[in-house]
């Protein structure tokens, strides 16, 4: 019998077993006040506010920890559990420093609104006034001691959630601080600052630096959308208060991955300050001057015509960022191929990401395998995960939780020819080449592997490390992982040379390991930019991201919408030796200081449309503020410079006439 | 009828509570004719007649504190604690983070402003106590008004409830700490 049957408030309710009195009550809508306990984490029964009666039993019982029962009498609301509510409200009140009127959270505090709900006007308790340490060393994050109540749900949510666990519980009894288990301050130790601690802190006691004494949320309009700052596409809710983003939160603990978000989601969003294009710019002789969009469209289109009627139609190219949205880059893709009938389409992206998605297609005809087939969430339950060429910083934040998951559940992690970094710091087995490329290690692999799935007796030699520059202990190690393995992941990072026939063993490395435990295909590409899927979905398999130099390949004018690109990405050389230059971004870079013709291009939280995230799942783009005024959206603009251009039709006509 | 007489005193604290206080606006002329103030901030009289409330802001953080609150105990029916230091320690508790020594010298001594300053020794001088401490770490409190100032509605609450025999204690509404929030019409 896999249900319950019990009375709560005399009410007959129905439950799953294995659920806890609390879980039961949340189903059915009995309120129950909780602290520590918060839907999505374990409980640990610190506070005792969900004390409950239960029938047969002399004391009360924490309902978060007390497993559900067949036939159990249980009731949530007594004078007697009130006031045991306001002596455990009271006594954390007592025990640290909690001045409501210098607190950021006040307002939003559940500790609080807690003793609002329970009348609480003063403290039957001496208050103890310790001194504790704030430890603000984090750039995005701090933490102060002194409005702490110890419910643990920050150890619990870095530990279960994000995997990481950074924070634990150090001292003992009242002197018991969050903390770094070694008190590391947080800014030195191994904390990624996602913030989820703050997100889930009932109290002041972690918060983030810029979102502090910004409002309350009660004073705050809530909005959703999806990050586009990489391809994890992650959920943001959004505070807005007069226009300003007060706070980001994720999608919450039972959304996609926990609700995660990463620092970049959560605080660097906040801090990003670069200075606006303000408006329109065209260049007049050695210098920009403003001018209206419609004047700076023509000049554009202008400028697009001339050099196609010098160079021909294929002298122009358009790139575009992967921060835009599914829709601009249709329409971009659209204005570059029909208005200026051409096919010179670029991404703005290392190359590994755009080759991927080629390469992992081409294969998937081949019948290597369903390549599209991998999800993110494959990492949680995977017990091996092979990581190829993994630059310093990555994988992708949410990515790299998702394998500590599964690290600290028992999988194996092996790093092949990749950078040093905090995963490979806790990899089963690091795998690195002595030779110049990975080409010859990642076929050895593939060697081992497909002897390994046939079964043929594996000999691995010096020859062998000798030809792969692979040491030969650690190819049998690999081996004796694979063997071992149920469930295989791979991961290629954009650590891998942009070659294609190195990314198609990668990927056949990927297919050969899914054959080897007989399962089906499971590889990630890591790419940067956020909506690169749905670009290379737009763009469709000949997309080629943006080569070194354009006036090799004979461009002599280049139409760049780069929306939010980070200013230091985009440096005037990496289009340099143009003859023209048309900008569309949101901020001032070095490239806008110098082009022909400058548009003004919506950041982030000003974007609608939808976006691809890896997995391929499409995702909906809001915007959560007003665009500055005179910034369009970028297909507005772009069918503003497809009508200064004329649109296809006239060209015809002309082409008639000649 | 006798008017009720309240008194009103100010311990360590900012005023900040008496303003509010004095921020029930038109109800203070109502007020006027029911009660009388036999002693406030701005009474000047050395010593407590006999009142039916007591209405105190501010914690006891020094000798002269202590020795106003021991008097207006000893004089009233009813004693409130007005705002956050009094009720739970406030602001002026900071100092108990310190030792009451540092605090003496940073104030008088180490500020940027001072030059050539020094830690007061004359006896007439009140001496700080070890730490600042909410009312009921003293005597008996009989009803609490938080709040960081309490909204003048909360007070008002407080004063006429007594007035009229009721209950006096905050209802969820009134009862704040903080100061009290305006939620915007158009957040949402």
């Amino acid at each position: 019998m896999d249900e319950l049957n019990l009375s709560i408030d005399g009410r007959a309710v129905k439950g799953g077993k294995g659920s806890t009195i609390l879980d039961i009550c949340r189903a059915n809508d009995v309120y129950v006040p909780t602290l520590c306990n918060i839907d999505g984490l374990s409980g640990s029964g610190g506070c005792r506010l969900c004390l409950v009666d239960v029938e047969g039993q002399k004391r009360p019982v924490p309902a978060c920890m007390t497993p559900a029962a067949e036939g159990m009498k249980v009731v949530t609301n007594t004078k007697q559990l009130a006031a045991y509510r306001r002596m455990a409200l009271e006594l954390l009140l007592s025990e640290r420093n909690h001045f409501c009127f210098f607190c950021e959270k006040s307002g939003d505090c559940e500790l609080q609104s807690l003793c609002y709900e329970f009348g609480i006007d003063h403290m039957s308790f001496p208050a103890m006034f310790p001194p504790l340490a704030l430890d603000a060393s984090a750039e995005a994050l701090a933490i102060d001691n002194n409005r702490c109540i110890l419910c643990g749900r920050c150890v619990r949510v870095c530990s279960e959630i994000v995997g990481n666990n950074t924070l634990d519980f150090t001292k003992r009894g009242s002197n018991t601080v969050i903390n770094e288990p070694d008190l590391f301050p947080l800014g030195e130790s191994n904390c990624v600052q996602c913030g989820a601690c703050a997100e889930v802190c009932p109290t002041g006691a972690i918060f983030g630096k810029l979102s502090s004494y910004k409002g309350r949320k009660a004073q705050c309009k809530v909005l959703r959308t999806s990050c586009c700052e990489c391809p994890m596409g992650c959920d943001l809710t959004v505070y807005v208060r007069d226009n300003n983003v007060v706070l980001i939160a994720g999608g919450g603990l039972k959304g996609r991955f926990g609700g995660q978000l990463c620092k970049v989601g959560r605080f660097d969003l906040l801090a990003r300050n670069h200075e606006r294009i303000a408006g329109p710019r065209i260049l007049k002789g050695k210098s920009q001057t403003q001018t209206d969009l419609p004047s700076a469209l023509e000049a554009a289109s202008n400028l697009l015509r001339t050099i196609q009627r010098k160079h021909g139609k294929d002298g122009v190219a358009g790139i575009i960022s992967p921060r835009c949205t599914n829709e601009a880059i249709k329409a971009f893709k659209d204005f570059v191929e029909k208005a200026l009938q051409t096919k010179n389409v670029f991404i703005w992206e290392p190359e590994i990401g755009v080759l991927s998605e080629g390469i992992a297609r081409a294969l998937d005809k081949e019948g290597l395998g369903r390549f599209s087939d991998c999800k993110t969430s494959d990492l949680l339950d995977a017990d091996l995960i092979v990581a190829i060429g993994l630059g310093a910083a990555e994988p992708h934040p949410i990515i790299a939780s998702n394998i500590r998951r599964a690290l600290n559940r028992g999988a194996h992690f092996v790093s092949v020819g990749g950078a040093e970094n905090a995963l490979s710091a806790r990899a089963s087995l690091v795998i690195s080449s002595t030779k110049g490329t990975l080409a010859p290690a990642v076929q050895t692999l593939i060697n081992v592997t497909n002897a390994l799935a046939k079964g043929d007796q594996i000999a691995i030699d010096n020859a062998m490390g000798r030809s792969s520059g692979i040491r030969p202990a650690d190819l049998a190690a690999f081996v004796s992982l694979v063997r071992g393995a149920k469930k295989v992941v791979t991961i290629a990072g954009g650590g891998i040379d942009p070659d294609p026939a190195l990314v198609r063993s990668v990927a056949l490395l990927a297919a050969t390991l899914g054959k080897a435990e007989g399962g089906s295909v499971r590889v990630i590409f890591l790419g940067s930019g956020g909506n690169i899927r749905g670009a290379l979905g737009v763009l469709g398999p000949t997309a080629r991201s943006m080569p070194t130099d354009l006036r090799k390949l004979g461009i002599r004018a280049a139409y760049a919408l780069l929306s939010d690109e980070e200013p230091a990405a985009v440096d005037a050389a990496t289009l340099g030796g143009l003859d023209a230059i048309i900008v569309q971004a949101s901020f001032e870079s070095d490239l806008s200081g110098k082009a022909d013709v400058v548009i003004p291009s919506p950041t982030w939280a000003a974007r609608s449309g939808s976006m691809t995230d890896i997995d391929g799942t499409v995702r909906q783009v809001s915007p959560v503020l007003a665009a500055p005024e005179g910034v369009v959206s970028d297909e507005e603009a772009i069918r503003g410079l497809e009508r200064s251009l004329g649109g296809p039709e006239p060209r015809k006509r002309k082409g008639g006439m000649a | 009828m006798n008017k009720v007489k309240i008194a009103t005193a100010w311990l360590s604290g900012c005023s900040g509570c008496h303003m509010s206080f004095l921020n029930i606006d038109e109800a203070l002329v109502d007020l006027a004719g029911k009660v009388e103030f036999v002693r406030s901030p701005i009474v000047d009289s050395k010593e407590f007649k006999p009142c039916d409330v007591a209405i105190v802001e501010g914690t006891v953080s020094d000798t002269d504190n202590l020795e106003t609150l021991k008097s207006l105990r000893a004089n009233c029916k009813i004693l409130v604690a007005l705002g956050d230091c009094a009720v739970f320690g406030g602001m002026t508790s900071f100092r108990n983070l310190f030792d009451p020594e540092d605090v003496l010298r940073r104030g008088y001594v180490e500020t940027e402003t001072t030059k050539d300053g020094a830690v007061p020794t004359d006896l007439h001088v009140p001496r700080l106590l070890e730490q600042a401490t909410p009312l009921s770490a003293h005597v008996q409190v009989d009803y609490s008004i938080p709040g960081c100032p309490p909204h003048p509605e909360s007070i008002l609450h407080v004063v006429t409830s007594l007035l009229e025999g009721k209950d006096p204690r905050l209802p969820r509404e009134l009862l704040h700490f903080d100061s009290r929030i305006k939620v915007r019409s158009d957040a949402k």
